[in-house]
């Protein structure tokens, strides 16, 4: 049986895969969680259920941090946050979700990004083949 | 040629009422007037159930089919091994739900047949109700239905318990001394306070309900139904729900099946 306490739960990342150059893309993400506020009551008992909320989500593209949001306990279960990225090169888009327990979840998608003459576009310099370069 | 239209008369009757005259009962809504639950509500929430990767009722279903090909029991098999495996597919199998199972021989909803299965079957053990185990499996397999036809059959077997399903339909509860049909029926489409009554159609459960967050089953939804009433619940699983269930997707027969969908 699947286990209900499991800790890693369940988060969703949609990424377009190949992009041009300069476009602004959506990119949506959800992550599974119950998002307890730390206000509500067990109605038989009284007892307090304890506070689990995300409480800051980090974007970073190829590294670089793109934005950082801070959550409090008003958000809705199962949390759907959209946003718009413009984007220059190819890259690694990683989102990252933290718990107030200190928790992280991680979900990463690759975008390849292409200039109008349909050529990949690197984060990085590449050698061009036939280009001598001195070395001392 | 007399002759043989009266033998044609004769034998229909003799046949007829071998079949128990093939049971059938006219709708409250006629299939023009047939509106499903998201026709109430409002844009935005139906911008949330159709887009797959919005509804957060997927989440369940994804656990679903990971409890789907999941080992179990002291048999070692899963529901995957008897069922995709040997061609025995349950796509379609949720539109005909709750109805008389012939070993049982009585009426069983989706919930109670996945449970059976798991018992009987598998030798595991069976899931408690609305627990999150169960609440994925069964919307999984609903959502292999999806866009189907819901046709539950209340003639034979099933028509002693879609009586009794009409009868509580039509019965005053609680200290509102409310029936289903005063609202449902007569009222349908008119607001209390700032929500449009719908037609009570269960054509889109298990269904994520946003006020628990969480995907919730028809027995849940009922039991919420008679809380707003000031009416005693009756406990999930009770064989009165599960006639009450059959009465009401009988209501909405021939209306798609739209599970998981996001109602507030």
């Amino acid at each position: 049986m699947a286990d209900e306490n499991r800790k890693n739960w369940r988060r969703r990342l949609r990424a377009p895969e190949t992009a041009i150059k300069g476009e602004i893309i959506t990119i949506k993400t959800m992550a599974e969680h119950i998002m307890e506020p730390g206000v509500r009551r067990d109605p038989d008992t009284g007892v307090i259920y304890p506070k689990k909320i995300i409480d800051h989500v980090y974007v970073r593209y190829n590294g670089k941090q793109v934005f950082k949001s801070q959550w409090y306990s008003g958000v809705s279960a199962n949390p759907f946050m959209a946003f718009k990225l413009k984007v220059e090169s190819t890259g690694l888009l990683e989102i990252e979700w933290v718990d107030d327990y200190g928790q992280s979840t991680f979900k990463r998608a690759v975008i390849d990004v292409y200039n109008d003459k349909g050529e990949l576009i690197y984060p990085f310099e590449v050698d061009k083949p036939g280009k001598n370069k001195e070395v001392i | 040629m007399k002759k043989i239209k009266n033998y044609f008369i004769k034998f229909y009757i003799i046949f007829s009422f071998l079949c128990g005259l093939a049971y059938s009962e006219e709708k409250p809504y006629s299939l023009n007037e047939l509106k499903s639950g998201s026709h109430f509500s409002r844009q935005e929430t139906r911008d949330i159930e159709n887009d797959e990767f919005s509804n957060p009722g997927m989440i369940w279903v994804e656990k679903g089919e990971e409890l789907f090909n999941l080992i179990d029991g002291s048999k070692n098999i899963s529901c995957n091994n008897c069922h995709d495996q040997s061609g025995v597919s349950l796509v379609g199998v949720a539109i005909n739900y709750p109805k008389v199972d012939r070993e049982k021989r009585k009426l069983i909803n989706l919930e109670q047949k996945i449970n059976f299965c798991r018992t009987e079957k598998m030798n595991a053990e069976s899931f408690q109700f609305e627990s999150d185990s169960l609440l994925s499996l069964t919307s999984y397999i609903t959502y292999l239905s999806k866009d189907m036809a819901i046709n539950v059959k209340i003639d034979g077997d099933a028509k002693k318990y879609f009586l009794k399903g009409k009868e509580l339909y039509y019965q005053r509860v609680g200290q509102m001394n409310l029936a289903c049909n005063q609202c449902h029926d007569e009222i349908a489409g008119s607001y209390l306070r700032s929500e449009k009554i719908s037609q009570g159609h269960v054509n889109g459960f298990p269904s994520y309900l946003m006020r628990w967050d969480s995907i919730a089953s028809v027995h849940r939804r009922f039991q919420f139904c008679n809380n707003q009433a000031r009416a005693e619940p009756l406990e999930i699983g009770h064989p009165d729900y599960n006639a009450l269930q059959l009465y009401v997707t009988w209501r909405g027969n021939s209306l798609l099946i739209e599970s998981p969908s996001v109602r507030r």
